[in-house]
């Protein structure tokens, strides 16, 4: 189920709520387990089972990682059994396919691939979850939970199963046992909630619309400056709909008292890239930086080494994103930039004036994210042709482009003003000089237009897709 | 104090989230269920079944979703909203319509037109051989949208085709056995009377001009003669289809005319065994789809005996002509109707028809976007 359906606003989250206020404390993570497990199951109920599947074997290892009673060899046994299986599945589902048509093609075999093999959804981002528990408890980072229970609640918790953030079991162990839902939390919860479905519903559907047209253009009717607009668009879509999803998520962890970590820091306003991978999509980069790099090594075994390190964490990220070459180009391109950065170019960069830093980085962004929105190639190649004037177009035909640049001109102009900081600051001051009306008032109303507006975007069935089923 | 007020703001945002999520949820419940929107102009979808092997399947859960979506309280003022949000935003065209300003400030929807010379072109040559076929005189009525004069309205950029190159095109190739009567000048002159805001149709005022601009042309009424336009009857609110494909807030309903010749001797819609003595089927009147009371929609044959002296006729037709054949009545005995979009040859082709009613000349009248998009022209052939 999704979030930005009429589905889940008035029937599931209705319901959800009703019931969790009205049932005792014991009974709490229970009904969250019981309707997670149903948000998860709608539309594909067997793969729900795989997911208990990860859920028992997290909780196995937990208990046998528990060093006081276990010898560390079965420990280590057990958390070495937990990451194979979570990587297997993973592998399995996600990349097999990909692995048998590229061996096809390549070295020209005939293996027949799984035609039925659907990716079960969130399955990346729950088996990134399962594992940072059974890696943090063999390390003696977090204590293992007793409690079936609590943990399923935590790796099912709806608000964050299908699109992250990949929340780990350390920031809300003790919530899991220990929360009180309070009047503020919830009040939070909900500004939190609007915002993220206004950003998905009327931002970046909005947009996307007009880069699925551009990008289903025939190539007469493009030009370098509509290439431009079309991946700007995507730039603008992907964030709001994926900053979006970890607003909703956040907030609607608020409204039951969990206190998720921030995913996305305006990432659109950083001066270099190394900027942006700390404010974009924090939770993954996080993750890889904790369980892979600095595993690894990091930096602590000299130069060379460190610098395959990145190169090794910014391929999986990629790879992370969904089974296709663009998806790893996509990361290796960014390693490619962070190197450099790190090598040499961040001390360059930091001569220039700000605002040709930030043109550095957001032109390297947008290239990015023209690599990330093509999975076939040759559209890929094509669109990257085409924004670089090798595509022989005209830089602008005056027609098609004008009127997609026309028609959401407005839209561009509300889409730049929503990735700074503004509003934010602006609640700030307002907080200051005009706490009544403006918690009391201006907020609430804002907040009711938001919901309001989104429903009316859900009602007219307007173009609503879910960017994430490859993760 | 200050604790207080947070506490009184957070109880409002609270209030505000609990009556929008749970008001409508209530409402699904409470509010009792549409079985057809007239809006949409489809059947909603109801309730789904709920069994084990519904859910399983993955039934119940595509039934429930489609079952919200459309039994959604307020769902058309919602959709109002949208549209008019999106035209905030600057958009302008939306579902395959451009919404401009009329010179008097009202809005005016205008569909897009992309022509397609392939489609034009087959269809003028079904046209052709039918023409050779018949002994009597052809003739052949063409009528622009109305992009062909607002071209110069729509937003910057405009991806929509000239259909007056569309209706010279068709000029150019059509068999000089057909009489061709493009309407394009005769609407030209104050063309916002001659085209509804919200529906894709010409207005009776439009169909009038047109019909006694061709009467004359071809010589079947003196160069001073006329038909009359003058309205018996006019009816309010009317939205038509393309303000459903963008429905706002701030678009003006039309006014539907009623010609004052629609009583006739008798009428019949062959295929379907009823008959009548007026062109109006009133009881579309009271309904969203008001021009769809002009011979009650589109039939495969309509035979209308007009109980006036005059040649009989044969009229080769889309929903344009439903509000021609008002002006029409005085000047024809005999007028059948025929849409090729149900009109099927098995029984009889046009030319047998033509043979067998004793027809003395056969009308094509058509829109642009008909010619331009029907593929259903081959069954002459």
């Amino acid at each position: 189920m999704l979030f930005s359906s009429t589905t889940f606003l008035f029937v599931f989250l209705s319901l959800v709520l009703a019931c969790y206020f009205a049932v005792p404390r014991f009974l709490k993570n229970a009904v969250l387990l019981v309707f997670s497990l149903v948000f998860y199951a709608w539309g594909e109920p067997v793969y729900v089972f795989l997911m208990l599947g990860s859920i028992t074997v997290a909780y196995l290892t937990g208990l046998f990682c528990d060093k006081q009673k276990h010898s560390g060899r079965t420990a280590l046994i057990s958390v070495i059994a937990a990451v194979v299986w979570n990587l297997g599945l993973l592998l399995f589902f996600k990349y097999t396919n990909f692995f048998i048509e590229n061996a096809n093609s390549l070295m020209h075999m005939n293996i027949s691939p799984f035609k039925d093999l659907k990716l079960p959804i969130g399955i990346s981002f729950y088996s990134f979850q399962t594992l940072s528990y059974v890696i943090d408890v063999y390390r003696g980072g977090v204590k293992s939970q007793r409690n079936f229970l609590n943990l399923a609640t935590y790796v099912t918790l709806f608000p964050q199963l299908i699109a992250g953030p990949i929340v780990r079991y350390q920031t809300i162990e003790e919530q899991l046992v220990n929360r009180r839902e309070s009047l503020q939390q919830f009040s939070r919860g909900v500004k939190r909630f609007a915002v993220g479905l206004g950003k998905k519903v009327i931002l970046a559907n909005n947009i996307g619309a007009l880069f699925s047209e551009i990008s289903a253009a025939p190539q007469a009717e493009m030009s370098v400056c509509a290439s431009w607009l079309g991946i700007i668009a995507y730039t603008f879509q992907i964030y709001f709909d994926f900053s979006g999803y970890s607003d909703m998520a956040i907030g609607l962890g608020k409204m039951f008292g969990f206190d998720f970590l921030e995913n996305f820091n305006y990432p659109y306003i950083s001066d270099s890239i190394t900027e942006f991978w700390r404010r974009w999509h924090i939770s993954l980069s996080s993750w890889f930086r904790d369980y892979v790099y600095i595993p690894l090594g990091g930096n602590r075994k000299g130069k060379v080494r460190q610098c395959v390190n990145i190169m090794i964490v910014w391929f999986l990220t990629g790879f992370w994103h969904g089974a296709n070459w663009n998806f790893m180009m996509w990361g290796v391109y960014f390693g490619i930039i962070l190197l450099c950065e790190k090598l040499f170019l961040l001390a360059f960069l930091k001569k220039l004036p700000r605002i040709i830093r930030h043109i550095y980085a957001l032109l390297l962004i947008v290239i990015g994210w023209g690599i990330f929105a093509f999975e076939d190639t040759s559209a890929l190649l094509r669109n990257l042709k085409n924004m670089f004037g090798l595509g022989g177009l005209p830089l602008w035909n005056g027609g098609s482009d004008k009127f997609w640049l026309m028609q959401n001109a407005i839209l561009f102009v509300i889409l730049i003003i929503a990735s700074l900081p503004l509003f934010k600051k602006l609640g700030e001051v307002l907080t200051v000089k005009l706490p009544t009306a403006y918690g009391c008032v201006i907020e609430p109303a804002c907040t009711a237009f938001l919901l309001i507006v989104s429903i009316a975007y859900l009602a007219g069935n307007s173009f609503n897709p879910f960017l994430y089923f490859r993760f | 104090m200050e604790n207080k007020h947070r506490r009184a703001a957070d109880i409002v945002m609270i209030a505000v989230f609990v009556i929008i999520i749970f008001g409508f949820a209530l409402a699904l419940i409470i509010k009792s269920d549409r079985d057809f929107s007239e809006m949409e102009n489809r059947n909603l979808a109801q309730k789904p079944e709920l069994s084990w092997s519904s859910i399983k399947s993955g039934d119940f859960s595509d039934g429930l979703e489609s079952y919200i979506s459309d039994q959604l309280f307020a769902k058309d003022a919602l959709v109002t909203l949208k549209t008019d949000f999106d035209r905030l935003l600057g958009k302008s065209y939306q579902n395959g319509v451009y919404l401009i300003k009329d010179s008097d400030g009202r809005l005016r929807y205008v569909q897009k037109y992309t022509e397609d010379r392939e489609q034009i072109r087959e269809n003028a040559e079904c046209l052709n051989d039918l023409a050779d076929k018949l002994s009597i005189p052809v003739d052949m009525i063409l009528v622009p949208n109305v992009s062909a004069y607002t071209l110069d309205k729509l937003p910057a950029g405009a991806d929509c085709n000239d259909q007056k190159k569309s209706v010279e095109y068709v000029g150019s190739i059509l068999s000089d056995k057909i009489g061709f009567y493009p309407m394009t000048e005769t609407l030209a002159a104050s063309y916002e009377q001659n085209y509804y805001l919200t529906d894709h149709h010409w207005t009776s005022w439009g169909a009038a001009l047109a019909a006694e601009d061709y009467l004359r042309r071809s010589g079947q009424l003196a160069a001073d003669g006329a038909v009359n336009k003058e309205p018996s009857e006019t009816v309010k609110d009317f939205y038509g289809t393309l303000y459903s494909k963008a429905p706002s807030a701030f678009a003006d309903p039309d006014v539907l005319e009623i010609g004052s010749s629609c009583g006739v001797a008798e009428i019949e819609w062959v295929a379907e065994g009823k008959s009548g003595d007026n062109l109006i089927e009133r009881s579309f009147l009271e309904k969203k789809d008001k021009y769809a009371a002009f011979l009650g929609g589109n039939f495969a044959q309509v035979r209308i005996r007009t109980g006036r002296e005059g040649e009989k006729v044969l009229i080769l037709k889309d929903s344009y002509a439903n509000a021609a054949v008002q002006y029409l009545t005085e000047q024809y005995s005999e007028i059948t109707m025929i849409d090729l979009r149900y009109y099927r040859m098995q029984e009889r082709s046009v030319s047998e028809l033509c043979e067998d009613y004793g027809v003395d000349r056969v009308i094509m009248l058509y829109n642009m976007d008909f010619i331009n998009e029907d593929r259903n022209f081959v069954w002459l052939s």
